[in-house]
């Protein structure tokens, strides 16, 4: 029954008989049942004709303006002129007007905002662009601040995100290629890249994947995320999402492909390497000193994330031998008074902080802040002073939950937390041995990722010739050559030095 | 746009040189597995048996190294177009012997490295249940293993990490040594010098096998590049070793201490909260990607011998959990076993490059005379 009502969307056809047109749009856009689906009758150039539009998907002085008063103002042609082609070169004074004879065209186009003008005798209808629906303008990026940088934000209007784009990219090697996912529902989407520096078996292969997602409707760009990635099992996220321009187009330029889609205020870009997901979008805006810092210091806090913990509870449980005397007496004295095992008490407030952590993104704004007091203070003091958690635990579990904000990466952060328990119970099951096998499997698992077919961990493991600002940000004038995703042919982003003006001049003074 | 200044210039280059960088990851994890087994026969046969003059040994495996390896690299050099092993002139008989000893000597040296491997285990966590560690390892290790690129990958960060753990536990060792404990020197005499070098030379065996069982598709390297790699390997071993000495005096060295706790020696000499367990945690790791690595590779090598191309999985997984019995049943005796097997890897490989080489040479004559006959 479902699927007979989404028929007509796949293979009908419109002729021109305007009342077998009617009927099969009445039919198939469900003008009867919708109530701001308008189906308006008239007469224009002596012939029936019908307006087809979603009302407050359009606008309605484009409606008036430029399509009702010039329609009904029109002469019938006299020279035998086609009805399409008269209504588009002389009637309609719009600029983006178009025939066609698809049905499921015409429904994708009139529920996307535009307007589907049937007039007798004209084979199929005119598509005219009448976009004027309700869209949030273009606002700051609520989880990507930087402190140097644009404060421009995608939104979720897939043209204004590809304007975004078009503005600070202003080159016809700029691609964007329009296509649809979702069976049902088609959601449009856009593929960016640069033309002749994205690898041509990237763009390729992201087409493949997009075409071949079998599903009735794509809900965000997460969800198109998880359709195309290379491991759907894997713990690390395979593509960069990101909710700025600016970030956006240096995904661009170093060879990546960039995907918009509808509804969604971010960009996915792919393929994505491990490094990726710790480049900040202002990394590249500071001076190299202080960039490079930063970068080393979230790297660092990554791996205090994920293995202070564990090590913590290693040692503490299996390895005291591997402690001083003095941290030992310390660990036992605030330990001797707790009911809880060492193990079971860090684990509880790992997954405490994680609690606090997602209660504080759900809960409204102006009650965060009271969250995080409640959680952090109040309730870490009150454990504390009630001897239900040794002190030192809450220390180790906050250092590590500091470690993983670091990151700055959503889906990083998500990842380190799981990674970091995983660690924590092998480390409580077997010591060292049990974290270290733990270590071991999960790095194996890793370096045998590739985000769209391209090895995760390049240009690192394997080794390839690209741009050197990975784990440390290195200085913009060395950074000659694009990333590791890019084409191979055209890695030189200029030819000869950056810094050209300091080049000893011929007669061997320097401008230094 | 400016065209690449990387030497790519075409996908032909492209490939080469990614094929390149397969080949560097891979010789940098056998270099890891040959550094492993290295660590291994310094426990096994120095410390408690040759002692100071020990690191004469590891230095005389020079030789050794250049022994093993220019037969191979002549072999390698002049292997038939289109044939994936080494079998050169001597034949598809050849090509399965071959496989067969060197499916020996990677589950030897599978076998050492798990066992020592549970060997620090045992010293680290003398309460610990030792078949469940052993399982836990066995399982662990053929989850992530397999016949792919993932482990030659890690190869390439790990070793750096791992390197890095030791060199911090060896600088923190430093101020706790000194340089009379590398004397009396000759007071073992130059017999007990070249002792400790042939029972070691057998952690140098696995060195011949990337360079001779090649893919087709594998371009040909240069001398020194592929050479690099072991030589590292063996001078890193000689370091190490040469730090433990520097650390101890001979009577310490003598005594009869358990396998684990000779290769934790460095820690054990300067306890550091820090350097304690980032020796314990860069070891079990070492010996896990050798293990893993040397398991992967005898698969290989028995399903080589058994003439298919493609590794099974489960084949690596099967090897990996027959290691765990001489782990855990009489671990004395299979150490003894162990240590009295292990220097016949180099032998063995010694005689089989020997044959190889003779054949190709009688085929080459053979070659010239029907030519000449032409």
């Amino acid at each position: 029954m479902e699927e007979n009502a989404w028929e007509p969307l796949k293979d009908g056809v419109m002729t021109d008989h305007y009342a077998r047109n009617v009927q099969l749009i009445r039919q198939a856009a469900h003008a009867e049942e919708s109530e701001d689906v308008i189906l308006r009758p008239f007469e224009a150039l002596g012939q029936k004709a019908a307006l087809l539009y979603v009302d407050g998907l359009t606008d309605g002085e484009t409606l008036q303006r430029f399509l009702m008063d010039p329609l009904l103002k029109a002469v019938p042609p006299t020279d035998g002129t086609p009805l399409d082609t008269y209504l588009t070169r002389h009637v309609l004074p719009l600029a983006s007007v178009a025939p066609t004879a698809q049905l499921s065209t015409v429904l994708n186009r009139v529920f996307s905002g535009d307007a589907a003008l049937i007039v007798d005798t004209m084979p199929g209808a005119l598509i005219a662009d009448a976009k004027g629906f309700v869209k949030r303008g273009v606002s700051e990026p609520v989880n990507e601040s930087v402190v140097a940088g644009p404060h421009e934000g995608f939104t979720e209007s897939l043209r204004d995100n590809t304007v975004l784009l078009r503005r600070l990219l202003r080159t016809p090697a700029l691609i964007s290629e329009q296509m649809t996912v979702g069976n049902k529902v088609p959601v449009r989407l856009c593929m960016l890249y640069l033309d002749g520096i994205a690898r041509r078996e990237n763009i390729e292969e992201a087409r493949r994947r997009i075409a071949g997602c079998n599903v009735d409707y794509v809900a965000s760009l997460g969800m198109l995320e998880q359709l195309i990635e290379d491991s759907p099992f894997a713990l690390l996220p395979q593509a960069v999402a990101t909710e700025r321009p600016d970030r956006a187009v240096s995904f661009l330029n170093e060879g990546q492909i960039v995907l918009l889609m509808e509804n969604a205020p971010q960009a996915l870009a792919l393929p994505a390497g491990f490094l990726h997901f710790f480049h900040a979008p202002d990394d590249s805006a500071l001076r190299w000193q202080y960039g490079a810092f930063l970068r080393l210091l979230r790297l660092i806090g990554m791996g205090i994330s994920v293995l202070l913990p564990a090590i913590f509870i290693a040692l503490t449980v299996y390895h005291p031998e591997g402690m001083s005397l003095s941290l030992l007496t310390s660990v036992i004295e605030s330990q001797a008074k707790v009911p809880l095992s060492l193990f079971s008490s860090l684990l509880i407030m790992l997954l405490v902080f994680s609690l606090i952590n997602e209660a504080g993104i759900r809960v409204p704004g102006a009650m965060g802040a009271s969250l995080s007091i409640v959680g952090g203070l109040i309730l870490g003091q009150a454990v504390v002073e009630a001897e239900l958690i040794s002190p030192l635990v809450l220390i180790v579990v906050a250092l590590s939950g500091l470690g993983s904000y670091a990151a700055p990466s959503f889906s990083l952060t998500l990842s380190i937390r799981i990674i970091q328990l995983a660690l924590a119970v092998g480390a409580g099951a077997g010591g060292y041995l049990g974290m270290t096998l733990v270590l071991f499997c999960l790095l194996l698992r890793a370096f045998r990722l590739t985000s769209l077919g391209q090895p995760y961990f390049a240009p690192f493991a394997p080794k390839r010739p690209a741009n050197p600002d990975g784990a440390v940000r290195m200085p913009v004038w060395r950074q000659r050559l694009r990333g590791a995703m890019a084409d191979p042919f055209h890695m030189n982003k200029v030819s000869g030095p950056m810094r050209a003006w300091d080049q000893p001049k011929e007669n061997g003074h320097g401008t230094n | 746009m400016g065209r690449t200044e990387t030497g790519v210039h075409s996908p032909e280059q492209m490939i080469c040189q990614r094929r390149t960088a397969a080949l560097r990851d891979k010789s940098s994890l056998n270099a890891m597995s040959v550094y492993a087994q290295l660590c291994i026969g310094f426990s096994l046969y120095l410390y408690g048996q040759v002692s100071t003059p020990g690191y004469l040994s590891a230095l005389l495996m020079m030789p050794v190294l250049l022994l093993l390896f220019l037969p191979s690299w002549f072999l390698a050099r002049r292997k038939r177009p289109g044939l994936s092993v080494t079998a050169s002139a001597a034949g598809e008989r050849g090509a399965k012997l071959f496989f067969l000893c060197f499916f020996l000597v990677h589950l030897l040296d599978a076998q050492l490295a798990f066992f020592t491997l549970c060997a620090v285990v045992r010293d680290v966590m003398p309460d610990f249940e030792r078949a469940a560690a052993a399982l836990a390892a066995a399982l662990f290790c053929a989850l992530g293993g397999g016949e792919d690129e993932g482990l030659n990958r890690l190869s390439r960060p790990l070793k750096r990490v791992v390197g890095a753990l030791l060199l911090y536990c060896a600088v923190i060792a430093v101020p706790h040594g000194s340089a009379a404990h590398f004397f009396p020197l000759l007071g073992f005499g130059p017999a007990s010098v070249l002792r400790g070098t042939l029972w070691m030379s057998g952690g140098l065996a696995s060195v011949v096998w990337p360079l001779l069982n090649r893919e087709d598709t594998e371009p040909p390297q240069r001398f020194f590049f592929t050479l690099r790699a072991p030589l590292l390997a063996l001078g890193l071993g000689v370091i190490t070793y040469a730090a433990s000495v520097w650390l101890m005096p001979v009577y310490v060295m003598q005594r009869p201490e358990s396998l684990g706790w000779r290769m934790l020696l460095l820690v054990h000499m300067t306890p550091s909260v820090p350097a304690w367990s980032m020796e314990v945690i860069g070891l079990m790791l070492l010996l896990l990607a050798a293990s893993t690595y040397s398991t992967t590779q005898a698969a290989r090598a028995l399903s080589q011998f058994g003439g298919k191309q493609k590794t099974p999985r489960f084949l690596t997984a099967v090897l990996l959990f027959l290691l765990v019995p001489a782990c855990v049943i009489d671990p004395d005796n299979v150490q003894k076993m162990l240590t009295a097997a292990a220097p016949l890897r180099a032998a063995g490989s010694f005689i089989l490059l020997g044959l190889l080489c003779l054949c190709s040479l009688i085929r080459k004559k053979k070659k010239a005379d029907r030519g000449d006959l032409v």
